[in-house]
């Protein structure tokens, strides 16, 4: 089988040779591997052959392999825009997600369609919430290390606040309300505001339990691990005989020593929810002592909808986007903006959601544009424009062997050695850069009359 | 317009359109490009000479068919030199020389001729100073020769791949027709037969690239007649050798290159010749992308000079961007610094300042 394979590729490379278009042929599994490892050793330098390698690998779950290849490929081809992508890929396959991103920046940096710089682009939020979610296992792990870590100064953390009440449709609100006190907070030149992203990252990752959320102990051990300076936890409950009333409370505690060091209460309707919340963000920076400045009260009283029903499926989004399902947190941020069009921190979610929801159904070989097959053959580039590596060996000799202006012409100042001899300069010894050519003599070795 | 220039553009628009849309990822040029800009350099030695150049490069690459690549390439220059006081400046066009190389079979052996057309600007014998300082091979001059005379190359290259390397040897032969280098003086010149040798190796090594090249030139004699003395002479340059070594890998999500070459130009024939030299490099440079086509290509650069007395060494660092401008335009601005000493045949040390800025335009056609 793996004779006939190799046959095949062999043969395959031979109906190449004497074309001078790139052909692409089926993506490669792992099946090819045993052939494409022979045809590495037969051309270790063919571009091609590595890429089809590397892909083979990733598809059968060799990483680490996978990862080489695909390295060796961007070396010998710099430009080669499906090794990138699944050099990403492998990366992140490792958990190696910082080398990830630096690949797929790579694979951004070349020229690329508009649909393929989307793609990456969606790839890149995707990662983005993979990195929150080992950077919260990182912070378990060293949880005691951190702990002993001096806080960021000014860093604050918010917790989803605990729903005490009989309404399921308002449970959602846990998240919207830390995601609104997130954003009010920011909105604070002093202060720096952890994702609330992160934060729940770091909580899903701890697995607590409901009531763990509003445990100041609980709070200031995550807030440490974190490494912010405090960490504000709060309840939102029905207020019982009086209504549709809610009452919201909230606490900064102090994450090194888990004091409370502010707090704030507000109850209305439910309708005046949005009122409630900017009276109690506003209690606790009066009570953290903090003094806005008129910019920074009128931009904390800015809502960013009217509309409570939008916000409600605002916050349910983040719900579904918190849980990974990404489609249904783009269809209740979709939601929230048809009920309320001026929502724009709903419609930067839509979108986003939706690029993560279509990087979800994408598949490595339609992130890699190689979903009609790989280019092949003899050293084939897949960049326009890059040559194939015996080429650069046949321009280096040609070069060095016939040096012309046209061909020395480049953006590189220095670099290359003297490659066009100045003839009579040298002859007549003017050529010695310390004399500015005063010196010059014909070294005469025969002199005929 | 002259029919001489009307006559030109219209054959390199018949060869461009000839060219056709063909795949070219296996050709030698793959697309026709226009670059032109400006290169400056200049350097500054406490005890003189003090020297500049600005030349302004001028060239087309162009592949005919899919075999067939032609580069024409010419340079406006103007160079300065002063020393002691006294300061010469020499402006004006450079040879032209025009390249073609076809291409055998599937790109595993090429054939390439190139012409030189003296279109140089003559020089006065008071300007062969300035001349001699920029033929300098330490201090690589964008344009180190203004005029030589019509000249003929001809070479043939081969490329193979072995086991996991990829060979490249390539030789040629240079004929030089004689010329009157000189306005004011009647020496004519007629440089000697080249001939050159060059090998080359690189192969993937893990996750790097590592190449390797050698080359040899000898040279027969120059013949010289008309000497102002009287009567004719010979010189008989020393044969040159070229080692190079570089290792070129993926860091970060761009590449860096290590490279060293070295240049050893023997002594020429005969009593009194004192020109030997030896010129060693060791540099790093890189290719990093910024912004989504934009890529900086930083440099840093130690030079050594030995020549048959004395010594000189640079140290210089720099960087070029590589910034395209829609799908057929890019730009590449450049500069570099360098720094280094010279020792005296006297055995005096001095200080050298150099400096070096290009803005190059690449126009795909």
């Amino acid at each position: 089988m793996i004779r006939m394979r190799a046959l095949a590729l062999a043969g395959f490379a031979a109906v190449v040779s004497g074309c001078a278009h790139s052909v692409q042929t089926p993506a490669p599994t792992p099946a090819d591997i045993p052939a494409l490892e022979a045809a590495r050793q037969q051309r270790p330098n063919d571009a091609s052959v590595l890429t089809r390698l590397g892909i083979a690998y990733f598809d059968a779950k060799d990483y680490t392999k996978a990862r080489d290849a695909l390295r060796a490929t961007l070396v010998v081809e710099p430009t080669s825009y499906a090794a990138a992508v699944y050099l990403g890929l492998s990366y992140e396959e490792l958990g190696n997600l910082d080398s990830a991103r630096v690949s797929y920046g790579r694979a951004g940096a070349m020229r690329i369609t508009s649909g393929q710089r989307e793609e990456l682009t969606a790839r890149l939020t995707l990662l983005t919430r993979k990195e929150l979610q080992q950077d919260a296992r990182n912070a378990l792990a060293q949880e005691a290390v951190l702990t002993q870590s001096a806080p960021v100064e000014n860093t604050i953390a918010v917790f989803p606040f605990r729903y005490r009440g009989a309404n399921e449709e308002l449970r959602p609100l846990e998240r919207g309300l830390s995601q609104l006190i997130v954003t009010d907070l920011s909105k604070v030149a002093r202060l720096r505001l952890l994702e609330r992203e992160r934060v729940q990252a770091l909580l899903d990752e701890m697995q607590l339990t409901d009531s763990g959320r509003v445990q100041t102990a609980t709070g200031a051990r995550s807030g440490r691990m974190l490494r912010a300076a405090s960490v504000v936890q709060g309840t939102l409950q029905d207020q019982p005989g009086n209504g549709s009333q809610l009452r919201l409370d909230a606490n900064v505690v102090n994450a090194t020593n888990a004091s409370v060091t502010a707090t704030g209460a507000a109850t209305d309707r439910l309708q005046q929810l949005f009122e409630v919340e900017k009276t109690v963000v506003l209690q606790l920076l009066q009570k953290m002592g903090i003094t806005l400045s008129a910019a920074e009260r009128r931009a904390i009283s800015e809502r960013p909808t009217a509309d409570l029903q939008a916000f409600l499926a605002y916050s349910r989004g983040l719900e579904a986007e918190d849980r990974g399902d990404y489609q249904a947190a783009a269809e209740q941020f979709s939601a929230a903006v048809a009920r309320d069009p001026n929502f724009r921190t709903a419609k930067d979610k839509q979108a986003q959601n939706q690029r993560m929801a279509a990087a979800i159904g994408t598949t490595p070989a339609q992130l890699a544009g190689i979903q009609g097959g790989v280019p092949t053959g003899s050293d084939r580039p897949q960049q326009p424009g890059t040559p194939a590596p015996r080429v650069v060996t046949l321009r280096n000799v040609i070069t060095g062997s016939i040096p012309s202006h046209g061909g020395l012409i480049t953006g590189q100042v220095g670099g290359q050695p003297p490659l066009q001899r100045p003839p009579l300069p040298e002859a007549i010894q003017t050529d010695d850069p310390r004399t500015g050519g005063l010196t010059g003599q014909i070294i005469i070795i025969i002199t005929r009359p | 317009m002259r029919t001489s220039t009307r006559a030109a553009l219209a054959l390199v628009v018949a060869l461009a359109a000839a060219r056709g849309a063909q795949a070219q990822d296996d050709q030698l040029v793959t697309s026709t490009s226009f670059i032109t800009g400006i290169s400056a350099r200049g350097y500054s030695v406490d005890a003189g000479p003090n020297t500049r150049q600005f030349a302004f490069p001028i060239a087309l690459v162009m592949p005919v068919n899919e075999r067939l690549s032609v580069d024409v390439g010419t340079y406006f220059a103007s160079t300065r030199s002063e020393v002691s006081g006294a300061a010469t400046t020499v402006s004006g066009l450079t040879d032209t020389q025009v390249r073609g190389s076809y291409v055998f079979g599937r790109d595993a052996l090429v054939a390439t001729v190139m012409v030189n057309l003296p279109t140089g600007k003559k020089q006065t014998t008071a300007e062969s100073g300035v001349l001699g300082v920029a033929a300098a091979n330490f201090l690589s001059f964008p344009v180190n020769s203004y005029r030589t005379g019509l000249s003929v190359t001809g070479g043939l290259a081969v490329a193979t791949t072995a086991g996991s390397w990829n060979l490249g040897l390539a030789g040629s032969l240079r004929m030089s027709g004689e010329y009157t280098p000189f306005t004011d003086d009647n020496l004519t010149y007629s440089p000697g037969t080249e001939g050159r040798i060059k090998v080359a190796a690189d192969r993937t090594l893990g996750t790097s690239r590592l190449a390797a090249g050698f080359t040899f030139s000898t040279f027969g004699n120059d013949d010289f007649a008309n000497l102002s003395g009287g009567g004719n002479g010979t010189y008989q340059p020393g044969n040159r050798y070229i080692g190079e070594l570089s290792l070129s890998f993926l860091a970060g999500n761009g590449t860096l290159t290590g490279y060293a070459w070295d240049f050893y130009r023997q002594k020429a024939g005969g009593a009194g010749s004192t020109n030997q030299e030896n010129i060693f490099s060791l540099g790093a440079s890189g290719s990093w992308p910024m912004g989504r086509n934009m890529r900086l290509e930083p440099l840093l650069e130690a030079r050594f000079w030995s020549p048959d007395q004395g010594s000189g060494s640079l140290f210089g660092g720099g960087a070029a961007l590589q910034i395209p401008m829609g799908e057929k335009i890019t730009i590449s601005p450049a500069a570099r610094f360098d720094f280094g000493k010279y020792e005296f045949t006297d055995g005096s040390n001095h200080n050298i300042t150099g400096w070096g800025a290009s803005l190059f335009i690449r126009y795909e056609i």
